[in-house]
Order: structure tokens, then C-alpha cells, then sequence
């Protein structure tokens, strides 16, 4: 973790708006990281500053990294991937003073993390506002994980807290299964947006104005 | 009781606090300093809770924080809440309660709450942190009271604290043996174990290193700790696993292939059965004898858990000093009556045969193995209840558990937890002798000093 300067944080001469935050969420092998990649990927010019629980958990795409050091990694086009570990406030916090801002954060939590404490959370830093929680399943092992007796909470809370739910490996599933699990994604999501999930369908584009439309 | 030796009474009400904070805040020369306190525990209050109104009346121009026992919550007044941007509509997050005019209104629970103000009322990451002050004061607590080996299980351990904790530690006159564990955040489980590795490298006499602490779940007192049936007793949802059990269980094979012993946080008994789950697995695939992996907490495991623990070769380290400072609570609130009475059950783990120690998880609750002793003998909570007498474990035992017990837990016993020739010389020197005093007294025995590696340490010097 980089250290949080002690002096007071600098006063703005007129408050900026608050950067929009997409939180990123869903249980281990449920494709976060290619996720981010794309995101990367096609940034477009938007500089995003992607937050992972541990940088030693995510693998960027080689070619798209141009410098990295054991917090950051920086990636082509002004964006960057760091780690918050167990301090994803100060993170926030930190990433907040780095000028020129970022146009967009999209938060990775960790495979076990809810996602209502983290946008309570984020409440309480003005310099950000939630734009959503996207919350990846894998159609493979998804409605096993929602089943186990250790998990099962965790799974369905991450779902119910979705504003929007991506549906990956689906090619490994056949359609009547896509099917049903589509109508059970829609019931234990609660509302949250499903896009058609054809196969290989594409990761949500995330850029101001954009990510907004995921949103319920 | 502070380093130097000073014993501060309690404060058992607002007004009191009030009254202290107010003392602090003249001795204050510079008027920007802000004014920190910590170990304030409202449970002694009633019902009132402290505002920032009531802060408001210390200083409204210096930053307040007041840190809580726990470590889990702080209360902070308007200036800090204002210099933290926090004194505005719209902040609601559950660790945030709001006053009548709809802002908060001075508890800020969590560590997610609190970092924004922290920084500006003196409690900063590096303040939270291991510091040169913090362990050399730390150290002094421990002649104080008869400690010659600590374990501290919850270090980041980067490079800078490793070195200047190698320096410390290695001075002629540093009285203590320190057991430091990485725990794992940061870095990835192969991360993880090759840091361990490295980290074992650089271990000597007085700082021992290359040991590993994961993380399962929460606590008990602040409703994150996974609990099986029948949950939490007010009704409060499950807690939340801070590891996902398919890495506990790789980072566990990972160093059992490694020879890295792990330590894990489990509070709830939900976690503890993971854990054992996860455990098991590992040895499956990678079978080893005498790893002593260890349950640290492990508060709720019923005695079938801990004959699993047996089978597995699992040790456990138990907190019995939550029976005096929140086992009311967990009577009438966390877990209820039954649970209450075999939380931390000292009794049945010696009955099972699982190697035990006991702790104080200072500073969550103070340092001091003769009252975590105590705890464990007579199990009396803040109000008088016997919280479990059948749980409740003999003098002898309890003596042989702050010592051979807790050496045992870290691989250590062949070097210390009993004076025998050919160990080290580490050993207490009280003032009364423990095994005839009464058991209700056991935490009043007077530690004179203790005798480290063969250095005597009198109390009354440090």
C-alpha cells in the first residue's frame, strides 16, 4: 500500500464532481478479471483506475501493461490497476489527491465481498458517487455455489445487490440449462438488469455517461 | 495500566470522560494538535452514547477522536467529522448512525467509517501500525506483567517494519521475545508462501518470523462473524467470510507443502467448521505430521468440532477474556444463554486433547496472562455471572496453558514454557506464589519482573 501523506488534504479551489465508481463483484472463477481486461482494453481514451482486493490475484493482459511496481500497475492510455488490500478507503482516498483525476473507478472486490457495505461505503467519501455494482456469475458453477452450505448467503446477496448481473462461460452450458438459469438469476437478483445472454456475449462498456445505463 | 506503570481508573460515565478529555486538551500546547484518545467503552454508560455535541463542549477547534476499546468504532465531534467532509446529508452507511438533524452524529464504526476522520484526529495507518515507540512500549508492558514471549498475529510485515523490528528487538536490553505472523492480505496464497519463506530467512533469537495468520471471518460483538444454526441470537444476519474457503484451503496445502505453519482467525463456529473442512482437505492431499496448525478466537466450537480438531492435529488458541468483558452481552444478546456458557471452553478442549492457549488479543483487551488465567478459572463476567462452571479449567492447568501451552502453539516448547535445563531462561517472578493463593485472586498475584534469555528485568526499572 502506498502511505497516506500526513498533511491535510489540499483544499480545491471549486469541488470537482464526484467520479463515478462501478463496483465489480462476484464469487471466484466468475470472470472479474476478464472483465477488467476488457474494460482496459476498450477505455477508449477514458482513464480508469481499475481497484483490486490483491494485484497477485488479477492478471492484466501483457500487452496492455507499460509500467508496474509491486502497488500499480499502469496501463496503456492513462489507466491504472492497483491494489487497496485490506484498506479499500484509503485507497480511494489516495487515488482521489492523483491529478489528472481519473474519469471512472471500477472497484473489484474480492470473491467473498457483499456489494450493499461497499456502496454504503463509498457514501461516505464525497469525491465519489456509486455508478452501480455489476455482479458476474459463471453459468457453469453458479446455482452449485448458491446451494453450498458454506456460501449460499454470500452468493445470493451478491446477486440481490446487483444492479446488473453478467452471465459468463455461458458456451459451456446447453440452452435449456441457459434458460432456467436465467429465470433463477432473475428471481434471486431481484430486479437487477439481465442483458440477453447470447454467447460470448461482451463485457459492459464503462465510461462516464455510459455505466449509468446499467444502472437500475 | 500504561507503560510506565500508571494504573488510570476507569471513567464510568460521559460526564467523566468529558472531564479527563477536557485535563488532556489544556496540557495541549499546540491549539492545531488534535487530541486522541483510546479504550472508551460505552457499555459502562447505559444507554447514553457520547455525541459530537458532547465533544463539541472539549474543544470545536481541534480535531477529537476517541478510539474504543474494541478498535472497531471511534467517536469523533463536529470539526473532525467536518475536516473528514463527513458533516453532510446523504452519508448513511449502517457504520454511520445519524442524529436527529439527519447528519452524523459522532460514532463512526468500522474500519471503513473511521478512515476518513483518522488522519485528521491522529489515528493515521502509521500511527495504527507497528512503530518503534509503540514496540518498545509494548515491551515494557510485557515486564510488567510476566510476559517473556508475545505473539503478534495480525502483521503486514513489510520490509521497513521487518528491519527496524530485527534493530529493536536485537537490542541488549529489549526484554521480550516477539512471534511475528504475516496475515494474509496483499498478496495472492503463492504470494503469500513465498513471503513466508523469505520472511523465515530473516528470523532471530528475539524476533521470530516466517509464520503465516488467515483470516476467516469477523467478530462475535460486531455481528461479522459466521455463526451455524440458530445465527445470532437478536436475530442480526450472518457475518461475512473475509476469505473465500477455496483459498483457505489452497493457501493451507500451499504451506503445508511449504513447512509454513498458519494460524487461522475463525470467531464464529461456522468459520471454525471451515476451516477444519479445509484442513482436512489439505492434509488429504498433502499429509503431515505434527503441523499444529492452529483455530485462533475459535469462540463457538461445540465439542464435536473439537474432536475433529483432535483427528486433524489441530491446536486452538481460546480469548476467555471475552467471558469478563462482553460475556453479558453475549448472554443476552450475541449468542444467548446457552452458547454463552460454552464459549472459549477451556475444559472441554484439555478433555479432547487439543493442545491449548488462551490470550488476551491485547490490545483488544489488556495485556496480562494471569488474568487471561483468571478468566479462564473462574469465567466471572463484568456483572458477576459464572458464565459455564462446567467449562471452567483448574489453577495447574491454567498455569501450564499461559506457558507451555501457548509455546506449544508456535512450535516453541522445546525451547521455552518451562524452566528445564537446556531451554531458555524465560520465566516470570511474582510476587505471590499462584498455585496457593485463592482462584478467585489469581489475577491480583504481583508480577515483580521476569527473567529473559537469562536478563533480569525488574518492573519497577523499566
Amino acid at each position: 500500500m502506498s502511505k497516506a501523506p500526513s498533511e491535510p488534504l489540499p483544499a480545491e479551489a471549486a469541488p470537482l464532481p464526484p467520479v463515478p465508481v462501478t463496483i465489480v463483484g462476484g464469487y471466484l472463477g466468475a470472470g472479474k478479471t476478464t472483465l477488467v481486461n476488457q474494460l482496459l482494453r476498450q477505455a477508449d481514451g477514458v482513464r480508469i483506475a481499475v481497484l483490486v482486493n490483491e494485484l497477485g490475484d488479477i492478471s492484466i493482459d501483457a500487452d496492455l501493461i507499460e509500467a508496474r511496481d509491486a502497488d500499480m500497475i499502469s496501463v496503456a492510455g492513462g489507466c491504472v490497476c492497483c491494489s487497496y488490500g485490506s484498506d479499500l478507503m484509503a485507497a480511494l482516498m489516495d487515488l482521489s489527491r492523483r491529478r489528472p483525476r481519473f474519469d471512472h473507478v471500477v472497484l473489484e472486490t474480492s470473491g467473498v465481498a457483499l456489494p450493499g457495505p461497499v456502496a454504503a461505503s463509498l457514501t461516505l467519501l464525497a469525491d465519489y458517487v456509486n455508478d452501480g455494482a455489476v455482479i458476474l456469475a459463471d453459468a457453469v458453477s453458479v446455482r452449485r455455489q448458491a446451494a453450498d452450505r458454506y456460501l449460499s448467503d454470500t452468493i445470493r446477496q451478491q446477486l440481490s445487490g446487483a444492479d446488473l448481473v453478467v452471465l459468463n462461460k455461458t458456451d459451456l452450458v446447453d440452452a435449456a440449462t441457459l434458460q432456467g438459469l436465467q429465470a433463477w438469476l432473475a428471481e434471486v437478483s431481484g430486479g437487477a438488469r439481465l442483458p440477453d445472454h447470447g454467447r460470448g456475449v461482451s463485457a459492459p462498456r464503462c465510461d462516464n455517461g455510459r455505466a449509468r445505463r446499467f444502472a437500475r | 495500566m500504561d507503560p510506565a506503570g500508571k494504573t488510570w481508573s476507569g471513567l464510568k460515565s460521559v460526564d467523566e470522560v468529558l472531564a479527563r478529555l477536557s485535563e488532556a486538551e489544556k496540557a495541549l500546547a499546540d491549539p492545531n494538535a488534535p487530541l486522541s484518545g483510546w479504550a472508551l467503552d460505552p457499555i459502562y454508560y447505559g444507554e447514553a452514547r457520547v455525541s459530537r455535541h458532547d465533544l463539541d463542549k472539549v474543544s470545536t477547534t481541534r480535531p477529537i477522536g476517541i478510539l474504543h476499546a474494541s478498535g472497531h468504532i471511534m467517536n469523533v465531534h463536529s470539526k473532525a467529522l467536518e475536516l473528514a467532509g463527513l458533516l453532510r446529508p446523504g452519508v448513511n452507511p449502517p457504520g454511520v448512525p445519524l442524529g436527529p438533524d439527519g447528519l452524523p452524529a459522532g460514532e463512526l464504526k468500522g474500519p471503513d467509517a473511521m478512515m476518513p476522520a483518522g488522519p485528521h484526529v491522529g489515528f493515521d495507518r502509521e500511527a495504527m501500525a507497528s512503530d518503534e515507540r509503540g514496540l518498545r512500549d509494548f515491551a515494557r508492558l510485557c515486564v510488567r506483567t510476566g510476559v517473556t514471549t508475545s505473539a503478534d498475529l495480525a502483521n503486514m510485515l513489510p520490509d521497513e517494519a521487518v528491519e527496524m523490528m530485527l534493530r529493536v528487538t536485537g537490542e541488549a536490553t529489549f526484554p521480550a521475545r516477539i512471534v511475528s505472523l504475516r496475515r494474509n492480505t496483499g498478496l495472492s496464497m503463492p504470494q503469500l508462501i513465498a513471503r513466508a519463506l523469505e520472511l523465515k530467512t530473516k528470523s532471530s533469537d528475539r524476533l521470530r518470523l516466517g509464520m503465516l495468520k488467515f483470516f476467516a471471518d469477523g467478530s462475535i460483538q460486531g455481528f461479522s462473524a459466521r455463526l451455524r444454526w440458530p445465527g445470532y441470537y437478536n436475530g442480526a444476519p450472518n457475518g461475512l467470510w473475509y476469505t473465500a474457503p477455496e483459498q483457505l484451503r489452497d493457501g493451507y496445502t500451499l504451506a503445508l507443502e511449504a513447512g509454513i505453519q498458519v494460524h487461522t482467525h475463525t470467531n464464529g463456529d461456522e468459520a471454525s467448521e471451515l476451516a477444519l473442512d479445509c484442513l482436512e482437505q489439505a492434509l488429504l492431499r498433502h499429509p503431515t505430521p505434527d503441523h499444529r496448525f492452529t483455530l485462533q478466537h475459535c469462540q463457538l466450537a461445540d465439542a464435536a468440532l473439537y474432536r475433529r480438531m483432535k483427528a486433524l492435529g489441530c491446536c486452538v488458541n481460546l480469548f476467555p477474556n471475552h467471558h469478563f468483558y462482553w460475556g453479558d452481552q453475549h448472554y443476552a444478546m450475541t449468542v444467548g444463554p446457552e452458547r454463552a456458557e460454552r464459549m472459549n471452553p477451556c475444559a472441554t478442549a484439555l478433555a479432547t486433547g487439543v493442545p491449548l492457549a488462551i490470550h488476551s488479543d491485547a490490545p483488544v483487551t489488556p495485556l496480562g496472562p494471569l488474568f487471561t488465567a483468571w478468566c479462564a478459572v473462574n469465567r466471572r463476567t463484568a456483572s458477576g455471572r459464572i458464565l459455564g462452571t462446567h467449562e471452567r479449567i483448574s489453577v495447574a492447568d491454567a498455569l501450564r496453558t499461559i506457558t507451555l501451552g501457548a509455546a506449544y502453539t508456535m512450535k516453541l516448547d522445546g525451547e521455552i514454557g518451562s524452566i528445564e535445563c537446556g531451554k531458555r531462561a524465560d520465566f516470570a517472578v511474582l510476587h505471590d506464589d499462584p498455585e496457593t493463593i485463592e482462584p478467585e485472586r489469581l489475577k491480583d498475584v504481583g508480577v515483580w519482573g521476569t527473567v529473559q534469555g537469562g536478563r533480569v528485568f525488574a518492573a519497577s526499572d523499566v
